[in-house]
């Protein structure tokens, strides 16, 4: 028995090393298997937070909402400067009294039977602009339609949003007011978002949302609801969209079903299921094994793929996102990347105020080898917070565009403080969200570049001393808006809409600016010069006026700019129809327009 | 002292157990700012604009005391709060996923529990002989296997040079659909249990599929732990007295060991087998998250990685009491292998 039991464990140890050593099969030859036939089955990563389209903010939930409901208007294929009618068949702008007037489709039905109406589309408005919770995508609506920001904004009360969208009594059609004619082309871009999808007003009212009325309508949960579990579209929905919710298993996967009824006729899915699967390992085996359709693959894997005959990797689709690395020009008294907050042994809070300093940093990086190696070339350099791709497109292609240059570098670091960063030194922490590789690759550049002017002028490799430390995301997040004692941060931007001062806003306004105002970057001057470019309906001037906002980032840049990214979608042989719109969340992008089959 | 005063004595015991365990929780993640914390609601950096009205909104600057005070009287009215990582009241999300954390647990405990008693008692019997050493050298690979390798290779292995053979999930796609038809009774969401329930063999079968790999990676490292308990506690037990009298007696080899030696020597492995199954059933954090067979373990690793407080202490919650009662069924359990042992007591 003795004999037997250790002649069973040495058989079981040797199969083990055999099957580990390598046992054949699989390989980048074996064809993908056709699965699950009319199921669109994705991987990604990371849940959705709600199903109410006045809640969700994140991509995944925009996703999971533009498949079961509908807005007015998308953009047309693959552009972000063209509008295709969705529940609207008509639009037009009163330029005379800011009114936008939409047509409504007839003959659209929800998925619990009702028949689409002028006034539920009313109703849509007016409920998000009541519930706008604490950091939601709402603004929207309110920055155009009343120049103000939120529903807790000084001036703000019932009658002035149920003026803000009505219904005309003749024409039955929905009319929008604007607070201002500039804002024609940004609401359009706004209202094809899915936080513009509409819902069926009798429904939700039987569903306990808001009944629609002044009495009640800063009741919670109706107005600024701080969960999302608390209002009544969380989980429960009734779109007009081609797919019906099924199944929300949170944290795991979101099945929809086709909704057999939909006004544009057939479906080309009969489900549509997005699993969540954290572990690339597992998402690439889906792929492969033809279990999933299309999976998401971080940059660093991407060429895990390439020996796949039948994985579809479509390439260079040019997302409308943006990465930087902010100068701080007001670094937190109490920080501790600082050193002791003088040349030599660290540096003064307001080093980067400098113009020299910063120009010493923006020529020392050296681009083309981030771009390389960080990105494995998959991303272009950009010259300032203007991109290619927005609309208008306003990028001037002439812009000019710092290049590492070590003579440069070293000139404005000689200039910097009046020599006395030459001759002192400095010294302070640069710190990235820890398991991001491309930012650590973006520090280290910095810190060896200085470090090599420091040996090669000094023979001092400490004289310039960046040191590079990871540091939680929850917690780089505070250092950059609450505590903002980092004296550099790099951080990336995705628009809301593709309009150039949803970019230059966050950039470069002195109070308004997602980064600027935190790096106390900007002036009333400039502040004054943003809000002409986007107030301007002239798109000679207005172009103008952009252009020299690029211009004025290069010759006084609030933070080196690195990139605009290209991506990719990996998708199985059998998936046709994908169409890439930067704009449109998710990765399949407008699914309606795909297919499956084995040939 | 009674069985049913023993247990309530027990069980009063789990209030100061718990607010021990949930004051420590609170008062680590207090550690963290209240803009931190507020990051937990916001998804977009244009939202971080506005983190002060969240931080208001939430009452994140309220000290110490009060914050606490507030949960513990939500949690007096059955509100655990929000899981954010998961979009679900607290108490739902652990009633969602438990019954995957389960599902491992049940295949799991005894295949280790048995088979490690089986391998020390065998290597205790035939101590330093050739099969002594082989399931040392198991033990040895068992413990210096990380289980996130291991599960990575037998996910290669398994599904990825096999095509498709065990893949990770709980189901695949086409049995998740008649899981969650109408024809199909989830009555623990329990998979393997259900497909019986159902009299299922389709879905037993992909169920089982789904659930080897992940039970082999938490089998291999715990089997190791519990052969070597078992073997150090056989040979102790063989070392006694009264098996020097039962040999003495002219008792055969086989009875000395597995009915003499043996139940004696279990003790320590039944306490040791009580926390095994805890900690299995409190979530295999690593082996659930390779394996994307989503339980409580996954839960918790996303909530703590992501600072979801509410969350974390909920899972605190779990545990704590899934421990204490864990443990009062091992002092429940000892009484009847040893009848020595007293409740409430000591050794008589």
């Amino acid at each position: 028995m003795a004999k037997k039991l250790m002649m069973s464990i040495v058989a079981l140890l040797g199969i083990i090393a055999l099957v580990l050593t390598g046992c054949g099969g699989g390989g980048g030859g074996t064809p993908i298997p056709y699965l699950n036939d009319g199921k669109f089955v994705q991987d990604t990563i990371g849940d959705l937070d709600s199903l109410d389209p006045a809640w969700g903010y994140d991509t995944a939930s925009g996703e999971q909402v533009l498949y079961i409901y509908e807005p007015l208007l998308t953009y047309d294929g693959a552009a972000t400067d063209t509008f295709k009618p969705l529940l609207a068949t008509a639009w037009s702008y009163n330029a005379s009294d800011n009114t936008m007037r939409f047509t409504i489709r007839t003959g659209v039905t929800f998925h619990e039977g009702g028949t689409l109406t002028p006034s539920d589309v009313e109703y849509t408005f007016e409920r998000a602009m009541v519930q706008d919770r604490s950091g939601g995508p709402i603004w929207m609506f309110y920055q155009p339609l009343l120049n103000k920001w939120s529903n807790t904004s000084g001036g703000v009360n019932f009658t002035v949003i149920d003026q803000a969208v009505e219904v005309d009594p003749v024409t039955q059609e929905v009319v929008f007011t604007l607070y201002d004619d500039y804002w024609e082309v940004p609401f359009l871009q706004i209202l094809c978002g899915p936080w513009a999808a509409i819902v069926d007003k009798e429904w939700c009212i039987a569903e306990g949302d808001w009944p629609g009325t002044e009495a009640t309508w800063q009741d919670y949960p109706y107005f600024n609801p701080t969960s999302e579990g608390d209002t009544a579209l969380f989980e429960l929905t009734n779109g007009t969209g081609p797919w019906k919710l099924s199944l929300w298993e949170h944290g795991e996967q979101i099945k929809l079903v086709k909704f057999d009824d939909y006004w544009q006729g057939d479906v080309p899915f009969d489900e549509v299921i997005t699993r969540v699967e954290d572990e690339w390992t597992n998402r690439k085996l889906h792929l492969i094994n033809g279990d999933a359709d299309l999976v998401y693959v971080p940059r660093m894997f991407i060429h895990d793929l390439d020996e796949y005959a039948d994985v579809n990797a479509i390439q260079d689709l040019v997302e409308l996102t943006l990465d930087t690395i902010f100068f701080n020009m007001c670094i937190n008294e109490d920080s501790i990347y600082i050193g002791n907050k003088t040349l030599g042994g660290g540096i003064p809070t307001d080093f980067f105020s400098d113009l020299d300093v910063r120009l010493a940093f923006c020529y020392g990086f050296d681009y083309e080898t981030y771009l390389a190696d960080a990105l494995l070339g998959e991303a272009t350099q950009i010259a300032s917070p203007v991109i290619d791709g927005l609309s208008p497109d306003y990028q001037n292609p002439a812009a000019a565009m710092y290049s590492y240059d070590r003579d440069e570098a070293v000139a404005h670091l000689q200039a910097a403080w009046g020599g006395q960063v030459w001759d002192q030194g400095f010294k302070f922490t640069l710190l990235y969200n820890s398991g991001n590789v491309p930012r650590k690759t973006a520090c280290d550049i910095l810190a060896e570049e200085f470090e090599s002017i420091g040996f090669e002028y000094f023979e001092d490799s400490e004289k310039f001393q960046i040191s590079v430390a990871p540091i939680a995301w929850e917690t780089y997040l505070d250092k950059i808006w609450g505590t903002r004692d980092m004296p550099m941060f790099e951080i990336g931007w995705m628009p809301d809409y593709p309009h150039p001062d949803n970019f230059v806003v966050p950039y470069m306004h002195s109070e308004a600016g997602a980064f600027s105002a935190f790096q106390c970057y900007g002036s009333t001057e400039l502040d004054d010069k943003i809000t002409a470019a986007f107030q301007d309906t002239n798109p000679v001037t207005q172009q103008e006026k952009y252009y020299e906002l690029q211009q004025i980032y290069y010759d006084d840049p609030g933070g080196i700019m690195l990139f605009q990214p290209q991506g990719r979608r990996f998708f199985t042989k059998y998936i046709g129809g994908f169409v890439f719109n930067p704009v449109n969340p998710g990765a399949p992008g407008y699914l309606y327009d795909m297919s499956k089959s084995p040939s | 002292m009674e069985l049913r005063s023993y247990i309530i004595r027990r069980l009063l015991l789990l209030i100061p157990v718990l607010f021990g365990v949930t004051i420590f929780i609170f008062g680590i993640t207090m550690l963290f700012s209240p803009i931190e914390r507020a990051t937990l609601y916001v998804s977009d950096p244009r939202q971080m604009m506005d983190l002060q009205s969240v931080i208001e909104e939430y009452g994140l600057n309220d000290p110490f005391w009060v914050q606490y005070g507030t949960w513990v009287g939500q949690v007096f009215r059955g509100n655990l709060g929000w899981s954010k990582v998961v979009s679900m009241p607290v108490g739902e999300a652990i009633f969602h996923y438990l019954p995957a954390t389960l599902e491992l647990a049940i295949f799991a405990t005894p295949l280790i529990i048995l088979t490690g008693i089986f391998l020390g008692t065998k290597a205790a019997a035939h101590k330093d002989k050739p099969v002594d050493h082989a399931t040392r050298v198991l033990a040895i690979l068992g413990w210096s296997l990380p289980s996130f390798w291991l599960g990575l290779i037998l996910i290669m292995v398994f599904y990825g040079y096999i095509r498709g053979f065990l893949p990770p999930g709980r189901l695949s796609i086409a049995m998740d659909g008649v899981v969650n038809s109408a024809e199909f009774i989830r009555y623990t969401r329990i998979n393997t249990l259900d497909a019986i329930l159902n009299l299922n063999g389709r879905v037993l079968l992909d169920a089982l599929r789904h659930v080897v790999l992940p039970v082999i990676t938490i089998s291999v490292i715990n089997v190791a732990f519990i052969m070597r308990l078992m073997r150090s506690s056989m040979l102790e037990s063989l070392g006694k007295g009264y098996i020097l009298t039962a040999r003495a007696k002219g008792l055969q080899e086989k009875v000395v060991v597995n009915k003499h030696a043996r139940r004696n020597a279990l003790i320590p492995v039944i306490t040791v087998s009580g926390y095994l199954f805890a900690a299995l059933a409190g979530g295999a954090v690593i082996t659930e998250s390779i394996f994307s067979f989503k339980g409580i373990g996954w839960w918790a690793w996303q909530a703590a990685s992501r600072l979801d407080i509410s969350s974390v202490l909920g899972f605190a919650l779990f545990t704590g009491v899934l421990f204490v009662i864990v443990n009062l069924v091992v002092d429940i359990l000892y009484t009847r292998v040893d009848p020595r042992v007293r409740l409430g007591g000591g050794v008589q």
